[in-house]
């Protein structure tokens, strides 16, 4: 298998693996009727660290299967997601993207870009939503959530991308 | 980076169809969102059949996964039982006990009302009424957002799940089935803005719309009522009960929904629009029950009548 595909596959796993611990999270949360909105943290290092095909991808499956159990067009949460990607795959050359830090910044605020966008979309689609009071607590629980475990989810992308002998180094490298 | 059109037969028919070359002329800048545009214009291009495949098969890739953590969420509820003192499993047990004794005198009394209620139809020449099969199902993913409220299910098309099929709770009404997989079914609360049925206040035999409505964070769920008739009128401490109207299709009638709290004049003034108060369980439960219609199944399941709390 080609390291594209190796590393496309890493990303896509650490990806669902979030999916599946913010679904956990968001069972629990809903006797308060909140929900946490993983964007964010799916498009970071795709969009910071990876290669551009492979990050594309990893993020776009990811926002399909988003979709699979949304009662929404498919492909709404993908292609938003994939936009949050393409933002910041085109400001990554601007910013110190090896930096921790920076990319934790990064993933708030392409939590908050790819949380507007779906919010657009919902609307385009006319979907009733719940008050603006309820949708400025959600989005500012995600950014909490965001900033609490990305340092820890970034770490598990970092130890798939090794086990699958996919550094992002040789990226690093060839995009600076 | 450069994009390069390989030589062969094959690569002139790749690059007739996408504009390889006309990537090259792009900034690097652009670059990105040019094929961002790309991919949104053939996600358009694709078959409707496509998505719809291929949404069913992430859906049931994801559907192992869902149960599997309910399992492992029961297991970790099972060592936490498993840790609590004797004494308190004894007394849980005895007061288990109570409540089966009770039950059984209930199931008695109904078994008894449902041979009278079959005699007395028949007296009348009447057509029994349509029967409904009791699936059991777990909860396994709630999924409550600020744009759509649904449950995910352990049962599926495999236990004979419809589309549309009302799903209750002790409580009263949980909503409708949405989408039905192989093992799993999507259902749509009643919380649900997208959800809209019939229901009558009780004692009253006049429909009124209702809709799954707008749900506050860290608050019950609520609906709306729509063309209530402008004699209901609802006093501070008195909320009206709201019941399923029988009408529609979906769910029998008498099923609880929720509490009628408020309710002000609409726009045209012909009406009023009411506000209505679901039960507080409806986002944190974890067992349901599936109707599903069956005509040799006698009777019609009406869960208990208790009040949602607030």
């Amino acid at each position: 298998m080609s390291r594209g595909k190796r590393q496309t596959l890493a990303l896509l796993l650490g990806n669902l693996i979030l999916c599946v611990v913010v679904a956990l999270a968001n069972h629990t949360m809903a006797d308060w009727q909140l929900r946490l909105w993983p964007g964010g943290l799916l498009v970071a290092t795709a969009a910071l660290l990876a290669g551009p095909g492979a990050g594309a991808a990893a993020v776009f499956v990811a926002g399909l299967a988003l979709d699979a159990t949304a009662p929404v067009p498919f492909g709404t949460h993908a292609f938003v997601l994939l936009g949050a990607q393409t933002v910041f795959y085109a400001l990554r050359t601007r910013l110190m993207r090896n930096a921790t830090p920076v990319r934790v910044a990064v993933a708030v605020l392409a939590g908050v870009l790819s949380w507007l966008g779906l919010a657009a979309v919902a609307k385009a689609a006319g979907l009733t939503s719940a008050g603006a009071g309820r949708l400025l607590l959600e989005l500012a629980a995600t950014s909490v959530m965001t900033l609490l475990i990305a340092p820890w989810f970034f770490a598990l992308q970092c130890r798939l991308l090794y086990l699958a002998q996919v550094g992002l180094r040789a990226e690093e490298r060839r995009f600076d | 980076m450069r994009f390069s059109v390989p030589s062969s037969r094959a690569g002139d028919r790749v690059a007739a169809v996408f504009p390889v070359r006309l990537l090259n002329h792009i900034s690097g800048q652009a670059r990105p969102f040019f094929t961002f545009g790309v991919v949104a214009l053939a996600w358009l291009l694709v078959p409707a059949a496509v998505k719809r495949f291929t949404r069913a098969a992430l859906f049931e890739a994801q559907a192992p996964v869902m149960v599997t953590v309910e399992r492992a969420r029961e297991l970790r509820e099972y060592f936490v039982l498993r840790s609590r003192p004797t004494g308190e499993l004894i007394a849980a047990g005895k007061e288990t006990a109570n409540a089966l004794a009770a039950y059984e005198v209930g199931v008695g009394r109904l078994e008894q009302l449902e041979a009278d209620n079959t005699r007395l139809r028949a007296l009348l020449g009447m057509t029994p009424g349509a029967g409904w099969r009791q699936e059991h199902a777990t909860v396994v993913e709630r999924d409550l957002s600020a744009w759509w409220q649904q449950l995910v299910i352990d049962k599926g098309a495999n236990h004979g799940v419809p589309l549309d099929a009302p799903v209750v709770f002790a409580g009263g009404v949980v909503g409708r089935v949405r989408e039905v997989r192989a093992m799993t079914a999507v259902v749509a609360l009643v919380s649900d803005p997208g959800v809209r049925f019939a229901v009558v206040v009780e004692g009253d035999p006049r429909p009124i719309s209702y809709t799954g409505g707008d749900n506050p964070a860290f608050g019950p769920a609520r609906g709306t009522l729509e063309f209530v008739p402008t004699d209901i009128t609802v006093t501070g401490g008195a909320p009206h009960r709201l019941l399923t109207s029988g009408k529609g299709g979906v769910f029998p009638g008498g099923l609880p929904v929720g509490l009628l709290t408020h309710v002000e004049p609409s726009a045209d003034g012909l009406f009023q629009t009411g506000e209505v108060l679901l039960p507080a369980a409806l986002s944190a439960l974890d067992e349901v029950t599936v109707l599903v219609p069956d005509a040799t199944a006698a009777g019609l399941f009406v869960p208990p009548a208790t009040d949602p709390k607030p």
